[in-house]
């Protein structure tokens, strides 16, 4: 039996600053074994002799040769603080990939209407890129994206070659805009339009994001038509073992880290306080 | 078939085992009983029949601090190699929350191989209760004073000895391997035994009486999520954990990593849902940030969480919880409070 705690070393091959206070790390495995994980999936990144803290892998699912991770320094954050001020070549650790990712293969033949809010676009980027890798399995893609502000955005070049990209419908939103900026301005809710979705009988939603935004985009896409089970969230919660054991990730009947952290809305619903 | 042995013998008995490997027993240490590693020579104290221990019984399976991981080079697997061990005197109630900490720490998809490796050890010789404290109610979870399920071997204390009853392989081979100590039980013996399990298990029905309701716990914890049973209860705990920590099915845990010379390490230590920050994530949102869900949280986890997932609820009545409280709570008059609410 392996030690689940033993965390795998990995190595920064670069880092990729998004905005001033995300950036993205490149890992490549010490072991140089492939890194296998599903969209949706979380890990837990070990900054040595600091501490582990949960993230979700950005990058593509079918490059399994490195990891990217997406790290916003938290105000205070001792885990995220020390990231941020790691170099290339040093070591970090991985546990995991933990819980359920995304059901492609339920999402297969259907528009899937993806939208991400703040740093919920980093598992939305490795969603995208799943999608995109087989675009053809999928009826449209449909991407939906808000940041607080034009610097604040995440994956600048990315999204906007997706601007250009006809296998995907793209529409970009800020809360607050400045000169620069081209797309709309609002929260993410005001982005979400009846007329996105074709036959939202045959949709499915996906939403990543601060749960304030979850909560209100919820009565969005109900009224759109979307049915619970086909409205997909990443919850966040404390996840610390990614084993079910520890018990800090309860939600409702669940373990986040085990049960989720993707869960169908239905799935959910009716217990207290998932936005909490 | 049950088998007796002479109080003696089983003295003997214990002697020689401790020559092979730890035995720890239950003893008096002033006016409580703790588990104690045997010293042969020590029968001093010893106390099989009496109400559990303080101390849970999974912290000899789930330590209360535990060095978990050493990185890099990691030796894989559960560290160093743990010899086997024999426990003597858990009751029922303990039993029972080693089954909850199994669903935990090694039913999973991942198993926890610490746990893993000291269940593999462990020999439990477990014995019936003939002492119940007026904080006991394992009867009220379904449960009987005396030990029905989850042993390898089961003492019952009558006026000249032990009844013994064997409850798994493990205990076959104790037994047999040791055959000339245990002579089969009379229906004399079986019948005194069952005498004395009869009236243990009325006293705690009778003591228990006044709290009985008319619901499951699950349904009563489905119903009364916003009850002001909880805000009532909440004003008066000290969100001191200690209900938590002498708890035999809590299992939370805390992770943290620290560096050790060239080398660094992770270290889990038993962690605890009244504490203010258990439930925090990354830029301070708190899934229970007032005392009130912290406080409800410990009977929705133990009541409906674990009935949903594992079929059995993580309490098992052994009243620990009521002992342990500084502001006199008891769980029991918590959940009769909850059914009038």
């Amino acid at each position: 039996m392996g030690n689940p705690y033993v965390p795998r070393e990995m190595v920064i091959e670069e880092i990729i600053p998004e905005n001033p206070i995300i950036k993205t790390f490149v890992l490549k495995p010490k072991d140089k074994k492939p890194v296998e994980f599903i969209p949706g999936q979380f890990i837990m990144l070990t900054i040595p002799g600091v501490g582990e803290s949960p993230f979700a892998p950005s990058a593509s699912a079918f490059e399994t040769e490195k990891l990217e991770v997406s790290v916003q320094r938290q105000l205070g954050g001792r885990n995220t603080s020390a990231l941020h001020k790691m170099k290339v070549g040093d070591m970090l650790g991985l546990r995991g990939p933990f819980g359920h990712g995304y059901p492609l293969d339920e999402f297969k033949g259907r528009e899937v209407y993806v939208v991400g809010g703040g740093l919920g676009m980093a598992p939305m980027r490795s969603l995208m890129l799943a999608l995109l890798h087989e675009a053809d399995q999928y009826k449209r893609i449909i991407l939906r994206y808000g940041a607080r502000n034009p610097e604040l955005r995440m994956y600048k070049e990315l999204c906007k070659s997706w601007e250009t990209d006809p296998r995907v419908d793209v529409v970009y939103t800020v809360d607050v805009a400045d000169e620069t900026w081209t797309h709309n301005v609002g929260v993410v809710t005001t982005i979400l339009k009846q007329e996105d979705i074709q036959d939202v009988k045959n949709a499915i939603a996906v939403g990543c994001g601060p749960p304030i935004m979850l909560r209100f985009m919820t009565p969005v896409l109900l009224k759109m038509g979307f049915l619970p089970e086909d409205i997909y969230f990443s919850m966040e919660k404390n996840m610390s073992c990614g084993m079910g054991m520890c018990g800090h990730c309860r939600l409702g009947d669940y373990y986040v880290c085990k049960d989720g952290p993707v869960f169908s809305y239905d799935k959910i619903k009716d217990f207290p306080d998932i936005w909490a | 078939m049950a088998f007796f042995v002479s109080f003696s013998d089983f003295e003997q008995l214990l002697e020689k085992w401790a020559q092979e490997t730890p035995v720890y027993v239950p003893r008096y240490i002033s006016d409580t009983i703790h588990y104690q590693k045997f010293t042969p020579g020590t029968q001093d104290g010893i106390v099989y029949d009496r109400i559990r221990a303080v101390e849970p019984l999974k912290s000899f399976f789930f330590k209360i601090k535990q060095r978990v991981a050493q990185y890099p080079s990691s030796p894989s697997g559960a560290e160093e190699a743990e010899p086997d061990f024999v426990i003597v005197g858990a009751k029922a109630c303990d039993l029972r929350s080693i089954e909850c900490s199994d669903d935990i720490f090694m039913k999973g998809e991942i198993k926890d191989p610490f746990y893993v490796q000291r269940r593999n050890r462990v020999t439990i010789i477990s014995c019936d209760c003939s002492s119940p404290a007026e904080t006991c109610f394992c009867t009220m979870l379904g449960l009987t004073p005396y030990p029905q399920e989850g042993f390898d071997v089961n003492l019952s204390k009558i006026s000249e000895g032990l009844v013994v009853e064997v409850g798994s392989e493990k205990g076959k081979k104790l037994v047999s391997q040791d055959r000339d100590f245990f002579s089969e039980a009379s229906s004399e013996q079986l019948e005194e035994r069952d005498k004395i399990r009869a009236t243990t298990l009325s006293k705690v029905r009778e003591q228990n009486e006044k709290f009985s309701v008319n619901k499951s716990f699950q349904e009563l914890m489905g119903e009364n999520l916003d009850s002001p049973v909880w805000s009532r209860y909440a004003g008066r705990c000290k969100e001191c954990a200690a209900c938590l920590a002498v708890c035999p099915t809590c299992h939370c845990f805390l992770l943290y990593d620290q560096k050790v010379d060239d080398s660094f390490e992770r270290v889990r230590i038993w962690d605890f849902c009244y504490h203010r920050g258990y439930a925090r994530v990354a830029g301070g949102p708190n899934a229970r940030p007032i005392g009130k869900d912290r406080f409800k949280n410990k009977y929705i986890d133990k009541f409906d969480f674990s009935m949903a997932n594992f079929g059995v609820y993580a309490c098992t009545g052994c009243g620990r919880c009521v002992d342990a409280c500084l502001a006199n709570i008891d769980m029991r008059q918590v959940i009769k409070d909850l059914e009038g609410s």
